[in-house]
């Protein structure tokens, strides 16, 4: 039996859309990691492959957040390809910098200010951690699902996530040690 | 507070900040993303993506064709009706083909069944109370799957030989994967049928004044035996 992960017209219709609307976005992002025409392009057929496996998450994301996503994508199939033909290891995280949910946090004032405040905290760190955190929190993806697609296992992906978190907190107890000199 | 994982209320409430400001970040970040230039992409991509979106498009055609059911049928009721026992008057909804093609669309042809439009169509109801039965069944072959519009048959020895039937309301749109068969024109219980075959794979596709019938596998011509004992009661 043959099952689709496009379900309907409008499905199909979407996707052909996003591709001929930010193919070029998408070959940039790629091209950028990759500096090769062509795997570029074996990057954006890859990214699209992926797009369509999960299309039931991004059907009813708003447009800039729909942008982000499919950097996103495009970033971790490209950093896989480049990982793949250099054959690199990836570092393990180091365990003594991970720590467990909550951490740090009596030190902090949370406000109504302070999601803006978190929010620039993600849009500063690392690719890594900012694509496996919004993964998670924006686009719904279950660890396994981003382990996949970042190319780590799942312990990896749990533990960026904490990471993560770790360093937003840092970012926000830094501007509100700043403030308070 | 503080509960069994050791979070305060202060951690549940960084939580929620958490993924409010997520989301206000891939939302900004997705609107400071510039426009880039124009790509010239090469003719080979282009048409690996065509072939990308050909082959979902090919799947969600053949989704459309099986029109799976939610309900499984009973397959002792499959066979009782088989053998003669109908429940439903289909003179009711009887319609007419006067026409019958199969239109290429390259990987997938549309199937084109011009009907009299003087004849009353009405499958809406047709389709909750009739089962799809197969009179005609290969040695050796037993169900392996059953559905209210798909049967699936596996050869008890070696289950990768199989043949499937399926049946679709004869005004549905329906597509059948064409691509690199060849077509040979047969009549099956006097309606025009097409039978399709290409290596590893063959197919049937036929009809009655109601239904389309969509019998495929790797059995071979055995399949038009099959399609001439298929019908929907």
């Amino acid at each position: 039996m043959f099952f689709s992960d496009i379900e309907t017209d409008d499905d199909r219709d979407m996707v052909i859309d996003l591709y001929n609307k930010y193919k070029n976005l998408m070959y940039k992002v790629s091209y950028d990691i990759l500096r090769d025409k062509s795997l570029a392009e074996d990057a954006v057929q890859s990214s699209f492959i992926k797009i369509i496996k999960s299309l039931q998450k991004i059907n009813k994301i708003s447009s800039p957040k729909i942008k982000n996503y499919l950097v996103i994508i495009s970033r971790n199939v490209s950093i896989n390809m480049l990982n793949e033909s250099k054959k690199l290891i990836t570092v393990s995280e180091n365990p003594d910098e991970i720590h467990s949910g909550g951490s740090g946090l009596d030190d902090i004032i949370l406000r109504r200010e302070s999601v803006s405040k978190i929010a620039e905290a993600i849009k500063s760190l690392k690719p890594i951690y900012r694509d496996t955190l919004l993964l998670k929190r924006v686009y719904g993806y279950s660890d396994a699902e981003i382990a996949e697609l970042t190319g780590v296992s799942e312990e990896t992906a749990r533990k960026r996530l904490m990471r993560a978190r770790n360093k937003i907190i840092e970012y926000v107890k830094r501007e509100e040690d700043n403030n308070d000199d | 507070m503080i509960d069994e994982k050791g979070n305060t209320a202060f951690d549940g409430a960084f939580e929620v900040m958490l993924s409010a400001a997520a989301e206000k970040a891939a939302e900004d970040m997705g609107e400071e993303i510039q426009k880039p230039e124009e790509i010239e992409f090469s003719e080979e991509h282009e048409e690996k993506m065509k072939r990308i979106f050909a082959r979902e498009n090919r799947k969600l055609r053949r989704k459309r064709i099986i029109k799976y059911s939610k309900r499984c049928a009973c397959a002792m009721l499959a066979f009782v009706i088989a053998a003669g026992v109908g429940i439903y008057n289909v003179e009711a909804w009887r319609s007419k083909v006067l026409n019958f093609f199969l239109e290429d669309e390259g990987v997938a042809s549309k199937v084109i069944l011009e009907l009299d439009e003087s004849s009353e169509v009405s499958h809406s109801n047709a389709t909750d109370s009739t089962q799809l039965s197969v009179s005609y069944i290969p040695e050796g072959f037993d169900i392996a799957d059953i559905r209210d519009y798909f049967i699936l048959y596996k050869n008890v020895e070696n289950p990768d030989i199989y043949f499937d039937v399926s049946s679709s309301p004869i005004d549905a749109n329906i597509y059948i994967d064409t691509e690199n068969m060849t077509q040979e024109h047969i009549t099956i219980n006097g309606y025009d049928a097409v039978y399709l075959e290409k290596e590893s794979y063959q197919s049937v596709l036929c009809y009655d004044d109601n239904w389309v019938y969509y019998i495929s596998g790797n059995i071979g011509r055995e399949l038009i035996k099959i399609a001439e004992h298929v019908k929907r009661f």
